[in-house]
Order: C-alpha cells, then structure tokens, then sequence
C-alpha cells in the first residue's frame, strides 16, 4: 500500500487534518503533480506489486488533470482509491462516476454539519497549503481550473455539496468521519448512508497530531471516553445495517473487554495499527505517512520499492516503537506481543521529550564525582572535598581505588592521631564526620558487611577508633558508631545515647545489613542477613 | 582552579540528540541520530529524571540517598558510576569550563 500525493491544494480548512507539517511546513512548491511524474509513481506501483492507486492530498480531485491521471492509472490496470472531502469539481465528479464500481472506491471525510461553521470561522482570513491570497467567492470548485476558492462559511451548504457527491457516486462511495474531539456526534452519518445509497460502512479515524502538534487531535487520556462512544454508536449502526471500520492509530485499551467482545459482535473491523503507509509527495520523497513528515523522506528512484522503502521507515522508528501513546504501553503485554502497536507512532513521538541539561559540579562547595577524570588533581593536592593519602604514602588495601596523594571520590582522613590538613577543616583524627563508620580497628568486618575492613571504611572514609573519643568538632560520632548512614555499634554493646536509632548489630538506615545468618532487627524490615537490598541498578542495554 | 585564578567545573550536558519519554516503571532514551536507545530502569531512572529537571549535583546525591536507603558516599558513588557510564555511552557528554570567579547560574550544587 502506497499512497501517492497528486494536490497540494486543498478547498477545506480541517482543523485536524494532518497535512498541515507537510504541506504547510516544508511544502513543495508546487500545487500539483505533474503528469510525468504521475506516470514515474505508477512505475513504482508496479515495482512494488502493488494494484492500487490510492490518491490523496490536499483534495486529490482539483487536479486539474484528474481525469487523465485516472485514465492513466487504469490503463495500467490499477484500483482507484482516492481520498477526498467530497467538494468534488464536476469534471473529476463526472470522471470518477464512469468507473465501475469495483475498479473506485471514494473515501468521502465528512464533518458534523453542526460543527462546519465553527470549522470555517472566517473564509477569507489568511491562505491554506501554499495558496495565499484567494478571495472567498463561495465555494467554486467546480471549475477544475484553479485557482481554488475557500469554502463557504456555511457548514449546511458543505455538507449539502457533500451528500449530493456522495449520492452520485452510489456504492463506489465510503463515509469517513474523523474524530478529534471527545465529544463527537457521529450519529448523522447513519441517514447519510441510508438516504444517499453509499456503501453501509463508516469508517473511523482518529485524528492523530502532527509531529508539530499543530493540527486538532484527540489526546490518549481522552480514548477511552471515546472508546465508549464508538461503542454506542456501533450498537446503532449494527441497527441500521452498517458496518464500522477503524483506521490507524486506535489502541485495544479504549475499549472495555466486554466492548471488544461487542464491537466484533456487531461485525466491526476491529484493527490496531500503525505501519508505515508510505505517501509519495509531490517533491518525489517518500514519507512514513503524513504526520510523520518532519521524521523526513526517502527519495524515490527508479530501484525503490515499497518493501524497501518500509523497511528502511521500520529501522528509523524501531526506537520509538519500544513504547508508545501510553505510559504502560512499553509493559504491556498486548503490546509485546504485537497485537497492538500501541497507538500512533506520531502521537508516541510527541511523548518524547528533548530536555538538555547542564549538571554543574561547583569545585568551590565541595563534593566531586568520581567518574570524572581529574587530570587537574596533583599528588598531595585535593582541591575539592577531602584529604588525600599522605603523598609518599600508599593508600590503604581497603581502599584500593585511592592513589597516594589523590583523594578520587570523598576522601579518606587524617591518619589517626594526626591534624587534619588545612583544606580539610571538618575531618578530625580518626574521624570521618559525613557518611560512615568501620568496622573497629584491630576487628574484623562482619561477614555481612563484606565491603568493610578493619579500621577502614573503604568508601568514605574511616572513624574515630573504638575506645578513643569523637572530636568535638563532630558531636555526632562516637567511637566505633556512626549515627547517620554508616554500620553499627558493634554487636552486644549498647548503641550511643547520642544515636537512638541505632540497635547493637544494626544499623537501621543506609548502610550495612545485618550480619549473615542473624535477622535483621524490626526496625528495619528490608534488611536481609547479608543482603543490602535496593542499591543494585541494572545496566543500560 | 584554572591558571587565572577561577574555577574549573567539569559540566554533565545530555547529548544534543537524545530524546527521552518517562514510562511506567522505566525511562527510554533515543538518540535521534544513530538510532541507539537506553531503558533506563530504577536507580538509573530517577537519576536521569533528577537531572532533566535540573538538581544539582549534590540535592541528587541527597535524594539519591534518601529514596534508595543509601549511605551519601554510596549515594554519590552510584551517581558518579552512572554518569561515568552514561559518558561512556554518549548519554551525556563532559565539558569543563571556567567562570573565572564570576557567579554561576546554572544548576550547581
């Protein structure tokens, strides 16, 4: 299925529809397609296999040459499908008319009647698809010479225009009705069909945003009002002998199970798709669909075809696939296994967001991240955070990623019994004021606590030694305790007054479990003998 | 400290053509122009929402610390694991920069 772009110009100003990236934006500078590269698209139909000529704008019938291209296309033995609003100029009309009705089928989008004129607020403000500066005279497409006229403001007359179209083109004709508003009223398109003689099928679309999110559009929160909706109005078409069909972009969970069960009930086309449609544009680029335009085209050369060109679109949004409209679309199972795309690629896409940010590290407030190199740091020097090995001095074996003189991450301390540097004003001796006790020197660590060693605390920095005082510069510590983060008070001795939290063999917060084979205290229920439970973190594939 | 005197920040920025949507439970990141893509998953995924909103260096080591129960060295460790990683694979990219003494107004921490 290819779909191939022959008008740029459109006599209708929906505010839904999803040209707008396409023909607005970027748009070829030409109105419509030229007859030799009509017969270059046709080419590429027979390359791709593919025996539909499926035509679409704009509002494909004010080609000028409409007739000849059909003429053209059906020389080459294709279908004809054509997409239109029904404000069809009487040549293309008329042409359209002499073909059998298994060789044309007129997909005609109409809007609610009562709505029209609230669509077309004013005919003759501004241009539309690259034609600027036509006066409103009303609508007169039937000249299929253009220029082309703004519509009328009257919504009445419109969709008068559109049922006398419909009527002329009998069973060759289809209603499609788009919705881009929660509360729609679809329920007019049933005495259309029954009065104009069209084929008893409606089908629905969704409207579905630009990747500018310039058009009108039904958001995903607003599908399942809506899913309710197509529902009712499928229990009354089912009554009045028509069938409902669904374009691209509707999602399974819209719809209540029970309302699936009803919708195929009622023998409606029930589908969840969004695949690349591949529209040709006048410009010969090929685009995933229109409201994927600004993802960009491919160029159609004599060797494309549509297998390859659908590829090539798969490959370029396969990223964006792996969720979609919903927040749990990317763990939803349907999802996962393909009964449901997960809505519109389009809409998906608009979920993305592009948030550039700057994390400073402020050298001058301390604290710096080890990932970073630090080609800058010198032997004896630690300009951020913390003191560093005595330069000449190798670090300790518990603290493998220290390097004599360089402190990587936050620091170990002063040796014991020794000033802490200058640059280094909270550590005391045998102190480490911020994250966390060891193991108590000359003890060995818990077995739960594996990562500690005895008298080193190999990430942060070591503590004031058991039995020797805290500074006063640190209130907090106690020797062998660390009240905040770090491990515990060691096992049978009571915890400092000065830490209530803390429980003999427990430290109840952060840091270390609670040694193997002994439970962890009440207070702290996720703790697992031997296991720190919520840190591990799962690498990007 | 740089040679004149002012200091030199190393600056954390997400790559240029990364675009990124928050799922239920996990986070994925595309770069628009190779393709490539991340799920970012738990610990992994509240980092890189704290930096799309724009903490600082340390309020993510705080909250780091209060949300997964770590200790602040831990805390700080896992972030800098991950930023390291994340440079690695072109999620974020490093520059460093002076100012010179002059004030900073990004997020800094």
């Amino acid at each position: 299925m290819a779909n191939l772009t022959i008008s740029a110009v459109c006599n209708q100003r929906c505010p839904y529809c999803f040209t707008a990236d396409h023909l607005n934006g970027a748009g070829p500078s030409q109105h419509f397609l030229d007859s030799g590269d009509f017969e270059a698209r046709l080419d590429f139909l027979d390359r791709s296999g593919i025996d539909q000529a499926r035509l679409l704008g704009g509002e494909p019938t004010l080609h000028p040459q409409f007739p000849a291209l059909i003429e053209r296309a059906r020389a080459r033995n294709k279908t004809i499908v054509v997409f239109t609003n029904g404000l069809i100029p009487a040549a293309s009309l008329a042409c359209l008319e002499s073909l059998p009705a298994t060789a044309c089928s007129v997909l005609v989008n109409v809007n609610e009647p009562a709505r029209m004129s609230r669509m077309y607020p004013s005919a003759t403000s501004g241009s539309q698809h690259g034609l600027g500066g036509l006066a409103d005279g009303g609508h007169n497409a039937d000249e299929s010479d253009v220029p082309i006229r703004y519509v009328c403001k009257d919504g009445k007359a419109i969709f008068e225009r559109q049922c006398a179209t419909i009527r002329r083109l009998g069973e060759r004709a289809m209603v499609g009705f788009n919705i881009y508003q929660p509360d729609f009223q679809p329920e007019f398109l049933l005495p259309l069909i029954a009065e104009t003689g069209c084929r008893p099928a409606v089908r629905l679309g969704l409207a579905h945003p630009c990747l500018s999110g310039e058009n009108r559009y039904v958001y995903p929160h607003q599908y399942v009002a809506i899913g309710r909706k197509i529902v009712r109005f499928a229990r009354r078409a089912a009554d009045a002998g028509v069938r409902v069909e669904f374009d691209c972009g509707f999602v399974r969970c819209m719809f209540a199970e029970q309302d699936l069960e009803t919708l195929t009930g009622l023998g409606a086309d029930v589908g969840w798709r969004c695949n690349p449609i591949l529209d040709v544009g006048l410009d010969g680029q090929v685009i995933h669909c229109y409201p994927l335009s600004r993802l960009g085209g491919l160029p159609l050369t004599p060797q494309t075809d549509a297998p390859a060109l659908r590829r090539a679109f798969e490959s370029r949004t396969r990223p964006y696939r792996q969720t979609g409209i919903f927040r749990e679309c990317s763990t939803c199972p349907f999802k996962a296994s393909g009964v449901c795309p997960g809505g519109c690629l389009a809409a998906t896409m608009r979920r993305f967001r592009h948030t550039p940010f700057a994390l400073v590290y402020d050298a001058r407030r301390g604290g710096r991240p080890a990932s970073v190199g630090s080609p800058r740091l010198k032997p004896g020097v630690r300009p951020e955070t913390g003191p560093v090995a005595p330069a000449g001095r190798p670090a300790s074996a518990g603290s493998p990623r220290l390097k004599p003189g360089v402190r990587p991450e936050t620091g170990p301390v002063a040796p014991a019994g020794r000033p802490a540097s200058a640059g280094s004003p909270r550590l005391k001796p045998g102190v480490r004021p911020e994250t966390g006790p060891v193991a108590p020197a000359g003890r060995p660590a818990s077995a739960g606590s594996p990562r500690l060693k005895p008298g080193v605390r190999p990430e942060t920095g070591p503590v004031a030694p058991a039995g020797q005082p805290a500074s006063a510069g640190s209130p907090r510590l106690k020797p062998g305790v660390r009240p905040e983060t770090g491990p515990v008070a060691p096992a049978g001795q009571p915890a400092s007054a000065g830490s209530p939290r803390l429980k003999p063999g427990v430290r109840p917060e952060t840091g270390p479990v609670a040694p193997a084979g002994q439970p962890a205290s009440a207070g702290s229920p996720r703790l697992k003998p031997g296991v720190r439970p919520e840190t591990s973190q799962e690498a990007a594939p | 400290m740089n040679g004149r005197g002012g200091w030199v920040h190393p600056i954390y920025r997400c790559t240029p053509s990364i675009v990124w949507v928050r799922d239920a439970g996990q986070t994925l990141a595309v770069d628009e122009e190779t393709g490539q893509s991340w799920t970012l998953r738990g610990v992994e995924a509240v980092v890189w929402d704290l930096l799309t909103v724009g903490y600082a260096y340390r309020r993510i080591v705080t909250l780091l610390a209060l949300i997964f129960s770590l200790s602040a060295a831990e805390a700080e460790q896992t972030l800098a694991s991950l930023l390291r990683r994340w440079q690695e694979t072109d999620l974020v990219r490093v520059s460093e920069e002076a100012d010179d003494g002059k004030p900073d107004h990004q997020c800094s921490v």
